[in-house]
């Protein structure tokens, strides 16, 4: 399936001016993003994880076009895209986003219909005679029945509107989908049916998916590939599985054990990952992480680790990553106990 | 695969069922203004027809609504003050609605426009209401369509203001940024995705500000500095009828009830028109 | 599981609810928000009330304190607080039950907290209302709260404001605040939801442990499972407005015996399972009151008896509840459902 990567960011960084105006621009600098390289393969899935503030999604901003980067290359299919002002406008529809908020990203003056319409017309998707066609087919697509294309967004629940979102990306045949926490406002119930249909569309078309989440569960689930991010860097990147088993980098384990399990008996004493995360204006120096690692050693505030390779397919960016260890599928062991620093 | 059937409207005026019904019930009473404005001078007597031996009459068979101090007829002159009135109303709302709209959204989507235009509306709103279009009239000098000017250099304001705070929410929707990751030019994001949802506010506020500036003009009037008092205007006359309150109160009451009955409409209007521009919260 | 529990289950339970019914009611009609709710929770007892949004899980917990919507109504059953009963006291009863037995913890802290009072004067209020004149016993009992929910340098911490505050911060001082005037039960509604999985794993831990030490009952409202086995003892399941089921956290997540808790559970995706489809439960919740089971449309379980009748919430062994007609015949079948996911 994989055929060399289909988007490839090198480099990318990302600051915003924060706080209080005075006169001319505010004197903090918030680093979102730093140095980011990242390869998505054609046809895979990846996930990226982290806490809000990491920086993941104003990554999924720079790779659809919403934010230009303050440096570094972002590329897709050979075409270089960094320059918003430049996209090649043809090649850039090729990759399109699904919005976290059913609710707000769909225009409420609109009838879903039109809003699938809109996209297909102005870029001439097909001939404008078999728009309509196109649009019923799209909404049949995604699970949702074409007498819908008659509702406002307000007379539709929140899978359906989801659903509405996920056709007018497909609209206009992007390769390329990056769903920006796209199922965490929704139900669990109808949570799976979303995950269900994104699992049929990439089988189906063929499509290369970017899911960032802070649900790693679903992550876990969905995803081939995984990148962790905290305060605006790539900490690790893998297979899905290693959230699962296989973590190097303290953070990523420390993360996958927060996270609730519908699974009894496994109270644990100490929470997984203690204090708060660092203010991006004002991050530590070294190792971002060395804040909250339980791992800490002196060298961590001195030098920043790079993302190196920790085995095939593998890189974390850590001096002393986790030594790996046999771990039971989906539950916890005994060492997760052990990665703990005091509560804030 | 078939296409969705899509019902037709079968009459041509069918959509005008589906409106609110206070929409029509508005839109009715204006249409009722206007015909009395057009159709009313054939029809009632000479409003600057001075009758000095017939002053501030009761109403009666002969005089409807009574006469004023000159014995001239209320009816004819309310009558022939509607399409002043209506004018001065239409004319002070719909150029500042349309140009403080269209500012407003370059406003709350270009930071330069934003800035240059913020310091301008800063300096209107900073003058006294009042203060600013007396002095503007007083430097073009008196008379109805120097009026305008003036209402409309103030008149602005308000809604550039009201569009500019909306356009930063909505711009915030995640339609919106949608609307731009699917490609489409700043101009079609702005009138199909970003205006549609902020003309309700402004158009509200021109539903109240069509009342206010009604009396504006009447107010200007009574300094003499609007519609000149021979010839008749709701304002003027209820000026006009505060003096002879007590011996004849229909020379003030009527002409109130006139400006009553198009605050109403417009009330109406916008009460309809808001369910009809706001789908999702009808 | 936890012997305390178990001891303390015998005496007076701290919450009793038995046949609740809420409605609400617009101009056009009555729906049914709670219909014939019924648990009980233990002296020391954390208690989990799940279910999706609409279920009736934040009515159910607004009742308890008065505090539902203008338009809803207790029209049925009973609440007692520590053996009080509470659905027709009038609002000063009301405000010195929240003042003496209850406290409540929101989803969100920041709209909880006033944005223009500091942290310090925001609990010296809480106290002050509870009858508390000594100002150095006010400063000293604040510093105490403010460290027993972690925060450090309570002090200057004090004199902050709440947008001053992290999220998970702001939290710490919403629970500071509920548990100050040590009251017997704690109601929190979603307490965890908006903040971070990492700081989510902090409070849950805060809340929990800070509960066992003052010996408190909490009713933990939430619609994820994951949090119920984190941090409850026992669970109730609400769908539509009904309890589907009620029992231990082992019982009810390992060997669920309501079909709608075993859908749920086997549609969760887990840490450690990958690639496969979800099942998932197909429709949605209904969206009016319908005769029967409201499950019934969605199980994949049901008999045409259970759209006509609906199932009454049935003891089945100790301290485990299922409102189900085909409870028996099912419960290895739901089991085995739930565990393959």
């Amino acid at each position: 399936m994989a055929s060399g990567p289909i988007l490839r960011l090198k480099g990318v960084s990302k600051a915003f001016r924060v706080g209080p105006r005075t006169l001319g621009r505010p004197r903090l600098l918030l680093r979102a993003l730093s140095d980011v390289n990242l390869e998505v393969e054609a046809g895979t899935t990846l996930g990226i994880v982290g806490e809000s503030g990491c920086g993941k999604s104003t990554l999924a901003r720079i790779i659809v076009g919403l934010t230009q980067p303050d440096a570094g290359v972002v590329a897709y299919e050979g075409a270089d895209l960094t320059d918003l002002h430049r996209r090649p406008p043809a090649v850039a529809l090729g990759i399109q986003m699904v919005f976290q908020d059913p609710y707000s990203a769909l225009n409420p003056r609109m009838r879903v219909g039109d809003t699938i319409l809109e996209p297909l017309r102005v870029h001439k998707v097909v001939a404008p005679q078999e728009a309509p066609d196109e649009r019923d087919r799209l909404l049949e697509i995604v699970g949702l029945s074409p007498a819908l294309a008659r509702r406002y967004p307000h007379e539709l629940s929140g899978g359906q509107r989801q659903r509405v979102n996920i056709a007018r990306a497909l609209s206009v045949r992007p390769k390329v989908i990056v769903a920006d926490e796209a199922v965490s406002s929704l139900d669990v119930s109808v949570q799976g049916q979303i995950l269900n249909l994104f699992s049929d569309l990439r089988d189906q078309l063929g499509l290369t998916m970017i899911f960032v989440s802070h649900d790693l569960n679903v992550v876990d689930h969905l995803c081939e590939r995984v990148a962790v991010m905290y305060l605006g860097r790539i900490v690790e990147e893998g297979r899905g599985s290693l959230l699962s088993q296989g973590a190097r980098h303290p953070y990523t384990r420390g993360l996958a054990s927060a996270v609730p399990q519908p699974i009894p008996g496994r109270r644990r004493v100490q929470p997984a990952i203690g204090g708060e995360l660092p203010s991006p204006t004002n991050p530590p120096s070294g190792c971002v992480f060395r804040s909250r690692c339980p791992d800490v050693q002196p060298l961590c505030a001195e030098v920043a680790p790079t993302l190196d390779p920790m085995g095939p397919d593998h890189r974390a960016a850590c001096h002393f990553p986790l030594t790996l260890r046999f771990e039971t599928p989906g539950g916890r062991d005994a060492a997760d106990d052990l990665t703990v620093s005091s509560t804030s | 695969m078939s296409a969705a059937p899509i019902e037709r409207p079968v009459a041509p005026f069918a959509w005008l069922a589906r409106t609110p019904v206070s929409l029509r019930a508005g839109l009715a009473m204006i249409l009722l203004a206007l015909l009395a404005a057009t159709l009313g001078p054939l029809l009632a007597p000479d409003p600057l027809e001075l009758d000095l031996s017939a002053t501030l009459q009761a109403p009666s068979a002969q005089h409807w609504l009574g006469t004023d101090n000159f014995g001239r007829d209320v009816l004819a002159r309310i009558i022939s003050a509607t399409s002043v009135d209506l004018q001065f109303g239409f004319f002070s709302v719909v150029p500042t609605l349309v140009v403080g709209t269209a500012l407003g959204v370059i406003a709350g989507t270009n930071r330069w426009a934003d800035a240059v235009l913020m310091r301008v509306l800063d300096l209107v709103v900073a003058f006294p209401f009042y203060v600013l279009i007396i002095a503007i009239v007083a430097t073009l000098g008196p008379g109805i369509f120097n009026m305008y000017i003036a209402v409309f250099l103030v008149g602005w304001a308000s809604y550039a203001r009201l569009v500019r705070g909306e356009v930063l929410v909505v711009a915030k929707h995640q339609y919106v940024e949608a609307a731009r990751a699917l490609g489409f030019s700043p101009a079609r994001v702005l009138w199909r995705h970003v205006l549609p949802n902020v003309i309700v506010q402004p158009v509200l506020l021109a539903t109240t500000n069509f009342i206010a500036w009604i009396l504006v003009g009447s107010a200007l009037g009574f300094l003499g500095l609007g519609v000149q008092p021979p010839s008749p205007e709701w304002g003027v006359m209820i000026g006009e009828g505060r003096v002879y309150l007590y011996q004849a109160p229909w020379m003030a009451i009527f002409p109130g009830f006139a400006i009553f009955y198009v605050s109403l409409a417009a009330i109406l209007v916008g009460d309809g028109l808001s369910d009809v521009l706001r789908p999702d919260i009808a | 599981m936890h012997n305390a529990v178990q001891m303390d289950a015998a005496a007076t339970p701290i919450l009793q609810v038995e046949g609740l019914d809420i409605e609400y009611r617009s101009a056009a009609q009555a729906s049914v928000a709670a219909r014939d709710v019924a648990f009980s929770i233990g002296r020391g007892e954390v208690f989990g009330l799940v279910g999706e949004s609409g279920s009736g899980k934040s009515t159910v917990l607004r009742s308890i304190i008065g505090l539902l919507h203008h338009k809803a109504r207790v029209v049925g059953g009973a609440i007692r607080v520590a053996g009080q009963e509470v659905t027709r006291l009038n609002s000063a009863a009301l405000a010195e039950l929240r003042r003496r037995h209850v406290a409540m913890i929101f989803q969100d802290p920041l709209r909880a907290l006033n944005p223009v009072m500091t942290i310090g004067a925001q609990l010296a209020e809480v106290m002050e209302a509870a009858g508390l004149r000594d100002r150095a016993e006010i400063h000293r009992r604040i510093v105490g709260a403010l460290q027993d929910v972690g925060l450090a340098d309570p002090e200057i911490r004090m004199r902050a404001y709440p947008h001053e505050l992290s999220g998970g911060q702001r939290q710490r001082v919403a629970i500071a605040a509920a548990l100050i005037r040590s009251p017997e039960l704690i109601l929190a509604d979603e307490p965890t939801t908006a903040l971070d999985v990492t700081i989510q794993d902090q409070i849950l831990r805060l809340l929990y442990d800070l509960c066992r030490d003052k010996g408190m009952s909490v009713l933990l409202v939430t619609h994820d499972l994951g949090v119920v086995a984190e941090v409850c003892d026992r669970v109730g399941v609400l769908y539509a407005g009904r309890l589907v089921e009620t029992g231990t956290v082992a019982q009810v997540l390992s060997a669920p015996s309501h079909p709608y808790t075993a859908a749920l559970l086997a549609s969760m995706p887990r840490k450690g399972e990958r690639q496969a489809r979800l099942r998932v439960i197909p429709g949605r919740p209904p969206e009016s009151t319908i005769d029967g089971c409201p499950f019934a449309p969605r199980c994949a379980h049901a008999l045409p008896a259970c759209s006509a009748i609906p199932p009454v919430l049935a003891v089945h062994g100790a301290d485990r509840a299922s409102a189900c007609w085909r409870h028996d015949e099912l419960r290895e079948r739901l089991a085995e459902e739930a565990s393959v996911g």
